[in-house]
């Protein structure tokens, strides 16, 4: 899961071409990975009023029914309703994203800048412990924490925010460091705004632009990271989860081979989201020219 | 560097330790005096064994000491030793993780030869979306899709790691590489892509071009060494994200290695071994990128004068 | 360091050994010799067992869901047997020690035991207790004392006599354990449970009168460990991992999580029976469908499992034999009597009566194992017919619950009963059960989760901290072993054994009277009613009988071969688990 923290890719350079309206900049691309998140986004946040089978009903179908009409992503081997279960199971995966990355952006971002602007002995601190956070193994960081904690919703969107907070406030601090240099700063500072002005003022808004298009990227990488622990086992006990879904329906051969479209149609969507986060954070961050940030 | 491995180590000892009560860890219900008298000698045995009335810091010092011994104690578990258990599980890991680099390299290298040299082409732009869309899948996702296709659908990789033997071991690790590689085959092709469209825009291409060089000549002798910084670097980042993948993968193809050593130690709040993989994998992620850093001087001697 | 100090698991020894019980009890037949051999050698020296008449009787044997496949795997000329070769199985979880001295065993030890150990007594195929390691056993005319006499001249696989010192190693060394211990609390004097009479005769002195002591020992108690390697056991616990014993086979190799192999024990002291295979390896793992794979690709050659759809793939595969047998281990639903909800009867029948059986045994078992009302298999002779459950019948259980909630409302929110529904994880299996429970519970009770990890969960239930889980016991041949898991002597306080904590004095006579003869008429007709009496109580919930399959490819032979040196034929299969000396490999 670690491997979404750093950039993706590099955007390749942008050819020149004469500015074109912000949305029309942002490509086709975009706004159709938006348009799918926010699908899906509605279709989790309007799931107990969709017409929608009980998520949790078992025997709806057969054992691993295949799909038809009514029950479109067919049955898994406890006879619910995959498509019920894909819906619903976004909630939690969702919910774990953003919880983690406001987390990561308001922790990490705030003493990424602070870092960034007053350097010295803050700037050595936070960075070493950027540092040391970055080598642990992600995942098992994560593990490890969720563990101890337990297994809520709440503890593992902290668990996973606390893992945003290093390469979010990298960024920040080195955002940070190449405005504070600049020369719209320095006559701010000449005028005789304080700290906090020049903070808020003329900082703020010229790092979170960038870090926009790393919240869409830490959103996703906070859904795999999610899956992934409810993959192993190790996610919120009582609930439904894409990660749990595929885990449940991907992990017994024999169920596999007889209905894989009970794990089959989860991972597409998974797939398809995760995707879209990616590709629109990644457009956002070329359109922005957020590219000397990459960690 | 050291500095940081020491602060990983803190940072694990801690958080075992003030997240919970090693003693309930240790001994699990009967931990609590309420337990009763008659355990309260086992109680007593455990908490000197441990050195668990030490303050915290003795403690630490002393785990870390023994470390640097290569003593990582004994399982909470199975009384086995934790470097016995480790000794046992990490060579499969990292012929796993080994193996996954390889083939990442392998394809991706070419791949990015291949789509630079015909760049913005409409073949370069339809590989750049599929290795877009590699990076999509989450490696628990892609294992299952894998495993239905390959093991069960087409039957052409076996079901199970197979240990009789070299030949068997890694034809068996095949399909788990697989499902590590690709995510960081897509990662350095695009890497490497841009990189190179870069290095070939660059006047010493222009002159070899000129002197009459074929394409492929350039692109192998002459592009490839200097545009491979950015996936150096990476290389090094994306060996925690090999970590993170191998928990899945060994999880899910049931390979006896480090990654499900440590799932169900944790499950079982079995510290010892936990501690031990999460010093030993930061070592190493620590190491590996310090070996990068090196590998860039070899990549372009003018790193070591800039700097 | 000295680590006397027992992981937490330890606890869970407790709990496993219900695990074991029946485990052993069942799994445990041991040794084995078959058919094949001279056996005819060993005088059929009916020993004075008085095992009361308990050993006589001829009782139609449960044994008898043994399908008819079964036969396949006994050998049908025995003199083709042939030696040589090496024998590769698979099992369903790696053992974490074979210490049966402070381990628990689950059904994968007890296969690795019973041929590293063997047992002193064994289960003959008619499901009695049968001599083993021991020549003779004779109680005192109450039963308050029994002399176990051990056969001359066996020898441990490192060359130390097994004689009543070592049987006093081991056997002390289990009941004493502080934890594995707390099994034997109701069944052994607490004082002097074991003495030496002579070098091969010790006396054992039961809690009370007891006619079925010997069935004991053809549990794990029965598994006599080298008292060299017990000592050194002591200053090195990993050798937990490389035990000593007396049976036909000894550990060669041993990686955990990867392979187990155990070579032939030249020195075994059964000149009767020839060691057909060369080696045993065992290889654990728990993907059940992979096992399966493994055993149709000829990469294992026998396989043990629970899986109803590896059942019914190997079914399909008329190449493969299998032993298929569901008289050991129960499934069910344990009720934590002890506290609300669960302590009110009409919350444990109003959850009884919605488990929808029909839906579970089709989307769990698919249909595969049978299902249960009471801990024995119809075949049993224990069994009783008229014991039955309510289930499928949900409309019985809203009264049920709004006489409840009427009476103890701070139990309910919304007229509906709060409960915690737990079960050890990661278990897809368990989770699915999970899910079609809270489906069918939903209406009447408001269910909060908990997925807890084996060694808390197995912890939690032997503190009563739950409401209502799932579990698996109960597999033993002879009931009297469940004695512990149903008397109101095993609850200790903090710590039961008695899971659901449930105590009843008339029961506990019953329980009581049924040790306390060799009767078997008598012993049948009180365990009839101690089944009553666990229907009327609604402490469980009773859902199948586990189906044990164990397979085999075709060139496996005389699985069903075994015998004990005096010609009894032994029980082919328990829980998963059987015997090995007898068997060979066809080139």
């Amino acid at each position: 899961m670690t491997e979404l923290w750093l950039p993706s890719a590099d955007p390749t350079a942008e050819d020149e071409k004469p500015p074109l309206a912000l949305w029309r900049r942002l490509g086709f691309g975009f706004w159709v990975s938006v348009g799918w998140v926010l699908l899906v986004i509605g279709l989790a946040l309007l799931a107990p009023i969709l017409p929608l089978e009980d998520p949790n009903a078992t025997g709806v179908g057969g054992r691993l029914e295949g799909p038809r009409p009514g029950l479109w992503f067919g049955a898994d081997s406890t006879g619910r309703d995959v498509f019920s279960l894909t819906i619903w199971g976004a909630r939690i995966s969702l919910v774990v994203g953003f919880i983690a990355i406001v987390v990561g952006l308001l922790v990490g971002g705030s003493i990424g800048i602070l870092a960034g602007y007053f350097r010295g002995l803050f700037d050595g601190v936070a960075s070493f412990a950027f540092a040391t956070l970055l080598s642990f193994p992600a995942l098992i960081l994560a593990i490890l924490i969720t563990t101890l904690l337990g297994r809520t919703v709440f503890w593992i969107s902290i668990s996973l925010g606390i893992l945003a907070i290093a390469p979010v406030g990298r960024l920040a601090r080195a955002q940070t460091l190449v405005f504070a240099e600049k020369e719209f700063v320095m006559a701010a500072r000449i005028l005789g705004a304080d700290d906090r002005r020049i903070l808020i003022r003329e900082i703020l808004p010229n790092v979170v632009v960038p870090m926009s298009a790393l919240a869409l990227l830490g959103m996703s990488i906070a859904i795999v990271a999610e899956g992934t622990l409810a993959f192993l086992g190790i996610s919120v006990a009582d609930g439904l989860s894409w990660g749990k879904q595929i885990f449940e329906a991907g992990s017994r051969a024999t169920d596999l081979q007889t209905g894989p479209h009970a794990a089959l149609f989860p991972i597409g969507v998974v797939f398809l989201t995760v995707l879209s986060l990616n590709f629109a954070g990644d457009r956002l961050r070329e359109v922005f020219d957020a590219k000397e940030l990459s960690l | 560097m050291l500095l940081v491995v020491l602060a990983v180590t803190f940072l694990a000892f801690a958080s075992m330790n003030f997240l919970g009560d090693p003693l309930v860890n240790i001994l699990g219900p009967i931990a609590d005096e309420s337990s009763g008298p008659e355990f309260a000698e086992i109680r007593a045995e455990a908490r000197a064994e441990y050195h668990l009335d030490d303050p915290f810091p003795v403690r630490y010092a002393r785990w870390v000491g023994d470390l640097t011994q290569g003593d990582f104690g004994r399982s909470f578990k199975n009384q086995q030793n934790v470097r016995t258990v480790i000794a046992d599980k990490l060579p499969v890991t990292i012929l796993l993780m080994a193996y996954a680099q390889l083939l990442a390299i392998a394809v991706s290298i070419p791949w990015a030869l291949w789509a630079a040299s015909r760049a913005y082409r409409f073949v370069d732009k339809a590989s750049t979306v599929v290795s877009f869309g590699m990076l999509g899948i989450p490696v628990f996702a892609l294992v299952v899709l894998l495993f239905w296709l390959f093991a069960l659908y087409w039957q052409i990789f076996p079901t199970r790691f197979d240990d009789s033997g070299l030949g068997p071991r890694l034809w068996s690790l095949t399909l788990p590489a697989i499902s590590l590689a690709i995510p960081l085959i897509a990662t350095y092709q695009r890497l490497l892509r841009t990189d190179l469209i870069s290095t070939l825009q660059e006047d010493f291409i222009a002159v070899a071009r000129a002197k009459g060089m074929s394409t492929r000549h350039i692109l192998f002798r002459h592009a490839l060494r200097p545009s491979m910084f950015s996936m150096l670097t990476v290389f090094g980042i994306q060996t925690g994200a090999l970590i993170g993948g191998s928990l899945v993968v060994e999880q899910y193809f049931g390979i006896p290695g480090i990654g499900r050593a440590v799932i169900e130690a944790i499950i079982r709040d079995d510290f010892p071994i936990v501690l031990a993989v999460v010093v030993i994998m930061s070592v190493l992620f620590v190491l590996i990128n310090f070996l990068v850093d090196i590998a860039y001087t070899w990549l372009d001697p003018r790193v070591a004068l800039n700097d | 360091m000295f680590v006397s100090v027992r992981p937490r698991q330890l606890l869970a020894v407790l709990f496993a050994f219900a695990l074991i019980a029946s485990a052993c009890g069942g799994g445990s037949d041991d040794p084995v010799e078959d058919a094949g051999g001279s056996d005819a050698a060993d005088t059929d020296d009916t020993t004075t067992d008085s095992d009361g008449g308990a050993t006589d009787t001829d009782t139609s044997g449960e044994g008898a869901d043994e399908s008819a496949d079964g036969s396949d795997l006994v050998t049908e000329d025995p003199t083709a047997a042939q030696s040589g070769g090496t024998l590769r199985v698979g099992i369903e979880g790696e053992p974490d020690s074979l210490n049966p001295t402070s381990t628990a065993f689950a059904p994968g030890a007890i296969l690795m035991g019973t041929a590293i150990f063997d047992t002193l007594t064994a289960w003959s195929e008619d499901d009695l207790w049968v001599n083993n390691l021991t020549e003779s056993w004779t109680p005192n005319d109450d039963f308050t004392s029994w002399d176990m006499k051990l056969r001359p001249g066996i020898t441990f696989s490192d060359g130390e006599p097994l004689n009543a010192d070592a049987v006093l190693r081991s056997v002390e060394a289990q009941v004493n354990d502080p934890l594995i211990g707390l099994i034997f609390i109701p069944v052994f004097d607490p004082e002097t449970p074991f003495e030496k009479v002579d070098d091969l005769t010790v006396r054992i002195t039961p809690l009370g009168s007891n006619a079925v002591i010997p069935a004991y020992f053809a549990t794990q108690l029965g598994m006599i460990g080298s008292p060299a390697w017990l000592d050194a056991r002591d200053v090195d616990p990993s050798l937990d991992q490389m035990p000593i014993g007396a049976g036909p086979f000894k550990i060669e190799s041993r990686v955990q999580d990867s392979v187990t192999r155990l070579a032939r024990n030249d020195g075994w002291w059964r000149d009767d029976q020839e060691i057909y295979l060369d080696a045993i390896e065992i290889f654990p793992n728990n993907q059940e469908g992979q096992r399966a794979d493994q055993l149709l690709l000829g990469d294992l050659d026998m396989n043990h499992s629970t899986d109803g759809d590896s059942a019914i793939r190997l079914r399909a595969e008329p190449s493969i034999k299998r032993i298929e047998d569901d008289s050991g281990e129960e499934f069910f639903f344990i009720f934590n009597t002890s506290s609300p909800p669960f302590d009110d009867i009409r919350v444990r029948q109003a959850a009884t009566h919605a488990f929808p059986r029909e839906e579970y045994n089709e989307l769990i078992d698919q249909n595969i194992p049978r299902v249960a009302d009471s801990l024995f298999t119809p075949e049993s002779r224990w069994f009783n017919p008229d014991v039955t459950q309510i289930v499928d019948q949900p409309e019985l259980s809203g009264p049920l619950i709004e006489a409840y909630c009427a009476d103890v409302p701070e139990s309910c929110t919304d007229g509906k009963v709060d409960i915690e529904y737990q079960y050890n994880g990661p278990s897809l299996s368990l989770d699915n059960t999970a899910a079609v429970m809270r489906n069918a519970w939903e209406p009447f009770f408001n269910i909060e989760t908990q997925v807890v990890p084996q060694d808390d969960f197995i912890t939690e239930v032997a503190t009563g901290q739950f409401d209502v889980t799932t579990y698996r016991t109960h597999g033993n041949v002879d009931p009297e072993i469940e004695f512990t898991f149903l008397s109101c002597s095993a609850i200790l306080g903090v710590f039961s054994l008695n899971w659901s904590r449930y105590c009843d004095p008339a029961r506990e006579e019953l329980l009581l009277a049924q040790r306390n003869t060799a009767d078997e008429a008598e012993r049948i007709e009180l365990w009839q009613q101690i089944s009553q009496s666990i229907a009327d109580s609604y402490q469980y919930l009773i859902t199948n009988h586990t189906n044990w399959i164990v397979s085999a490819n075709e060139n496996v032979n005389g699985v069903c071969d075994g015998t004990n040196v005096d010609g009894d034929t032994l029980q082919c299969s328990l829980n998963g688990a059987w015997r090995f000396p007898q068997i060979w490999l066809s080139q």
